[in-house]
């Protein structure tokens, strides 16, 4: 069967309602994704019929839920190419990088100086910034070259004077732009550093496997994918599972306990005390059964054609892109800013058309100063976008010219 | 067209250029309110004379709605005293843009209420 968005829509309820009187055009994909049934229907299902706490009470509900969970760590971490062993469940890539800066410290016994970028969401950047403010150590941020990507070179230099710590987005969820994980990757580990990546936004739209690139620790959001919110996940590489410190202790990630000592389960599960997100690794499994009977490489596909037909219809003279004029650099994202009328109140004329898109800092301030403004507008697509969508934006977009 | 649109269309003409725009030079009070999860950014400048705001001008990095908020919020406190100028609601401003705390553009509505309130309020404790 070949990639029909038509077809995929049938599965989204949400994209039949009507806003403003205008069926919805949904484009802010980038700040979370619409669910489909399947995994709606997977969260009831497991409520009503399988719902107790997992890996406790010997009792069959709880090994039927137990088995589900345990069958959804599977598919979440083969999603990704990884042991399911080395996934724990998170409850969003701002919880995973939040958790890095606790968990690597304590790894490596020392202060750690960390290299990120501008081009980072705030929480990859914050987090790291209260860790050396904390604990001591040394936070350097470096720049983007001229085609939007990080600098290579600069990351060389600083990671030849010594760094602990290279963590750095995937895709960029302003520009849309892809820094190249695997380049970076092996060049941490050449100078003797860790390697972190944000993967908010690429894990969702393009192929993207861990044993091919080999990063040591991965944070990502279940609710960009098709997944419901509150569910993420955090990859930590095989070779340091077993040598990381539990940060949140409790229940659920001891085998044994004596007043004067405890034993920790077994990993990953020493990782996540308490009752865990059963709904919410369910409803992800469940969406990432759906992405992979789609095929990621389709849905990247699907979006670059989005991308292609969204860049030839904006007038040059009113309309200026962010990030690279090829729109093959755009990874399903694009942001841009129309001559004279603020990212607001662009976003409030679409809005009145039905059509949802985000404005503003976009949670990465630093990165949208750099590009010299202090908001845009943006528009992010998914599966079940449609070429027919983009020409509703242009033609929304075109009222705007009796603004100027 | 829709509603929205006119309403949009509305501003637009009567806040483009908006009235009060600009700064005043030897202001005795300058206060400057920024919303960073939006970007917008207003600068308020106020003459003083006795416990009477005599006049007052704004600028700004701002969008439409949070421009115009800026203008008209202006209009109703020249002349005011500065309790006056205090005592002025949210929901009045808020009203004026027909929305409330709930509505999308509540932040943009009230970021100079904010920044009047930062540079008034110092004044009255003295
Ligand atoms: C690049 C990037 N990193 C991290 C995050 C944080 O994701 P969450 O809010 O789900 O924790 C986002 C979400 O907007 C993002 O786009």
């Amino acid at each position: 069967m070949g990639f029909d968005p038509y077809v995929i829509r049938e599965d989204f309820p949400i994209l039949k309602k009507e806003i403003n009187g205008k069926s919805l055009v949904y484009f802010d994909n980038a700040a979370t994704t619409q669910k489909p049934k399947q995994v709606v229907e997977a969260i009831r299902d497991y409520y009503f019929n399988y719902n107790s706490n997992v890996l406790r009470s010997i009792n069959t509900l709880s090994s039927q839920a137990t088995e589900l969970y345990i069958e959804s760590r599977k598919k979440i971490a083969r999603f990704i190419g990884a042991g399911e062993e080395e996934i724990v469940f998170t409850k969003n890539a701002t919880e995973g990088l939040n958790s890095l800066t606790e968990i690597i410290p304590k790894l490596l016994g020392r202060k750690l100086t960390v290299l990120t970028s501008i081009m980072e969401h705030h929480s990859n950047l914050l987090p790291w910034r209260r860790m050396v403010s904390e604990k001591g150590g040394r936070l350097i941020v470096v720049g983007m070259n001229e085609d939007y990507t990080v600098n290579v070179e600069e990351i060389e230099k600083n990671l030849e004077n010594g760094c602990d710590v290279l963590t750095i987005v995937h895709v960029s969820n302003v520009l849309g732009t892809m820094n190249p994980v695997k380049e970076l990757c092996k060049l941490a580990h050449k100078h003797g550093s860790l390697f972190v990546i944000d993967a908010a936004q690429s894990i969702p739209h393009i192929p993207f496997d861990v044993s091919e690139i080999e990063p040591d620790f991965v944070a990502f959001s279940g609710h960009k994918m098709l997944g419901p919110t509150g569910i993420g996940v955090l990859y930590v590489r095989k070779k340091f599972v077993e040598k990381i410190e539990p940060w949140d202790l409790g229940g659920g990630m001891v085998k044994t306990v004596t007043l004067e000592d405890q034993v920790y389960e077994d990993v990953p599960f020493r990782f996540e005390a308490g009752t865990p997100n059963v709904e919410g690794v369910i409803g992800l499994a469940t969406a990432v059964d759906y992405l992979s009977r789609i095929g990621v490489s389709n849905i990247a596909k699907h979006e670059a054609d989005l991308v292609k037909h969204l860049m030839e219809g904006f007038d040059e003279k009113i309309i200026t892109v962010h990030g690279p004029l090829d729109s093959t650099k755009h990874m399903g994202i694009v942001s841009f800013n129309v001559k004279g009328i603020h990212p607001h109140d662009v976003a409030q004329m679409l809005d009145a058309d039905g059509i949802m898109v985000r404005s503003g800092a976009l949670c990465a301030e630093p990165l949208v100063n750099a590009l010299g403004v202090n908001a845009v507008v943006r528009v992010s697509f998914y599966l079940y976008n449609t070429l027919e969508e983009v020409d509703r934006f242009h033609e929304s977009l075109r009222k705007l010219r009796g603004f100027i | 067209m829709s509603s929205q649109e006119d309403f949009m269309r509305e501003l637009v003409r009567r806040f483009k250029n908006p009235p009060n725009y600009g700064e005043i030079e030897n202001a005795d009070i300058v206060s400057e309110e920024a919303d960073y999860s939006c970007g917008d950014r207003v600068k308020l400048y106020f003459k003083i004379g006795g416990n009477r705001i005599l006049e007052a001008k704004f600028t700004s990095e701002a969008c439409l709605f949070c421009n115009a908020s800026t203008s008209i919020l202006l209009d109703l406190i020249k002349g005011k005293t500065i309790e006056e100028a205090l005592s002025l609601k949210e929901e009045e401003l808020l009203s004026i843009f027909k929305t409330d705390s709930k509505g999308p553009r509540y932040r943009c509505i009230i970021l100079p209420l904010r920044a009047l309130r930062k540079a008034l309020k110092g004044l009255k404790l003295k």
